[in-house]
């Protein structure tokens, strides 16, 4: 079976098609939500958080675009253990992890989601590898030393282009008034008439 | 304020990375976890099915009593489902940004009438939902208008009519758009149902006068849904602003299954809260004049006007995205071009 073949499956609810994506997919979920609630919890955590995500993926497999399963899986990994860190501790350790952004771009939901689209945009922006470090830590929560084995770099190399991803993400920040009390930022949702 | 940068990524979606295993869980354990998790989904459904003998009969004779409300409400949205595609022109069509929904019963029901999210279409920004209330009344109906609300939130959202009131169903058609991440939408990354208000009202005095509510629910699905989008270079279209006279340009349409975007420059004005000046909505009308003979070409021959937007978005200073719901979903691969001015512009 290949990938096309189980995405239209488990739509119909087959769950040999559910264990096709738990076979495929279960070492990238869990080590997103290893790394995420792996230092805090313990292994059955992790288990229980990964099978958390394939039943999501189970019971909104109509919703889920065929080309974007995975996308969806890291996505929904990264929300769920997000989610169960937080009945534990607030803290997720990554390094450099803060970022002035200014309280005013951040009282609706719509301006905190300009300012997502503006992180986006940034990281959308940033070169290679330097887009990858930044996404592998600041995505993945993927520690220093595990980016350089993986990306066979030593571990100062890719601090420093942290830390360059970092100032590429203030800048445009801070160009679209979103770190800068003094800037305004402004949206309008329906168009006068 | 101190944002984490990992916070900051929550919308972000990847599938670039190939991440190496490392600490991964047993697979088989997952595995079993999750078919366990499977399997209590159809035992509790199962359950639900294994009445009694005695519990049986009574629910047949409270069925047979009570005419199976549930069945004829099924039958109405499923009619009215095959309604709306023949309306919207889709039938047939495989439209990824259209989806129909199967719900067992209508939310709701206390105000008297239910609530069924028949099916919903999506742009870049709006989710639409077309709902179906039932049963109602034609007085109920009349004069009214109807709002939408999530709980807790608020925001609000006028619906439009999608038909007129169906006397032999008893049910009335509307259709809702939602902004996703405004406090009358969901927020991106949200997956778990979401409580709406739909409020029955009248206008007065120009203030909503509330008459009375019932509550539904949607579940998100926006962000797994990634439309394609065509995009149409313009080469800087000029139009000019009756008030000041500067030039803007147009510089691209983008279009999706339900709705296109065009992008522009100009030197707009906006205030503190971002409303557009004055000055602002000559622009805007300067723009809506080239573009309000623009058609979009099909590959079968025909052709599909109107495509003057129905709000504006201010990003930065100098660009405008003027976006428009299509009313009827497209197939992307069906647009070949679009004409503006007698210059056809086709797709990039």
């Amino acid at each position: 079976m290949d990938e096309n073949r189980a995405f239209k499956a488990l739509k119909r609810r087959d769950e040999q098609a559910l264990e096709w994506f738990v076979d495929h997919y279960s070492a990238y979920v869990s080590t997103i939500v290893y790394n995420i609630i792996g230092s805090t919890l313990p292994e059955t955590d992790v288990e229980e958080v990964s099978a958390d995500v394939f039943y999501v993926l189970w019971t909104k497999s109509k919703t889920v675009k065929s080309n974007k399963v995975k996308a969806f899986l890291g996505a929904v990994a990264r929300n769920k253990a997000k989610d169960k860190l937080r009945k534990y501790s607030d803290a997720v350790p990554l390094e450099d992890d803060f970022i002035i952004v200014s309280d005013e771009c951040l009282e609706t939901e719509v301006e905190r989601r300009f300012v997502a689209d503006a992180v986006t945009k940034a990281v959308l922006s940033m070169k290679m590898p330097d887009k990858e470090i930044f996404v592998r830590h600041y995505y993945y929560y993927q520690p220093i030393v595990d980016i350089a084995k993986a990306m066979d770099m030593n571990a100062s190399t890719v601090k420093t282009r942290l830390r360059r991803g970092r100032e590429k993400l203030k800048t445009t920040l801070y160009k679209g008034g979103y770190a800068n009390e003094n800037e305004n930022f402004r949206f309008d949702g329906l168009l006068p008439r | 304020m101190k944002m984490r940068i990992s916070d900051l990524m929550d919308c972000y979606q990847d599938d670039l990375v190939e991440l190496e295993a490392k600490n991964a869980s047993s697979t088989k354990n997952i595995k079993e976890k999750v078919m366990k998790k499977t399997q209590n989904e159809a035992n509790t459904k199962g359950r639900a099915r294994r009445l009694s003998r005695t519990m049986l009969i009574a629910a047949i004779l409270i069925a047979a009593l009570s005419i199976s409300a549930i069945a004829i409400g099924q039958s109405i949205a499923a009619q009215k489902q095959a309604e709306l595609r023949n309306k919207l022109n889709i039938d047939g069509k495989e439209i990824p940004e259209y989806i129909e929904y199967n719900s067992e019963e209508p939310d709701g029901k206390t105000s008297g009438y239910g609530v069924e999210v028949l099916s919903s279409m999506q742009d870049n920004t709006f989710v639409w939902y077309y709902l179906l209330i039932s049963p109602i009344s034609k007085e109920q109906v009349e004069y009214t208008t109807w709002w939408v609300q999530r709980e807790g939130q608020a925001g609000n959202r006028v619906a439009d009519f999608v038909e007129e009131y169906d006397e032999q169903s008893q049910s009335l058609m509307i259709k809702v758009p939602l902004m996703v991440n405004t406090d009358a939408g969901f927020y991106e990354n949200e997956t778990d149902p979401v409580t709406f208000y739909l409020k029955r009202g009248y206008w007065t005095d120009g203030r909503f006068e509330e008459l009375d509510r019932t509550t539904f629910e949607i579940i998100p699905n926006f962000i797994t849904i990634v439309s394609e989008i065509k995009y149409f270079d313009l080469g800087g279209i000029e139009f000019t602003n009756g008030s000041t006279g500067e030039i803007g340009r147009i510089i691209e349409a983008r279009v999706t299954s339900g709705g296109i975007e065009w992008v522009y420059e100009c030197n707009f004005e906006a205030d503190d809260q971002g409303r557009l000046s004055q000055s602002a909505v000559h622009w805007v009308n300067a723009l809506e004049g080239v573009i309000r003979d623009a058609v979009m070409n099909f590959s079968d021959g025909s052709t599909k006007g109107e495509m003057i937007g129905e709000r504006t978005i201010v990003e930065g200073d100098t660009l405008i995205d003027n976006a428009l719901f299509l009313g009827s979903p497209i197939d992307i691969n069906d647009i070949m071009s679009i004409t503006i001015g007698g210059e056809t512009y086709y797709a990039r």
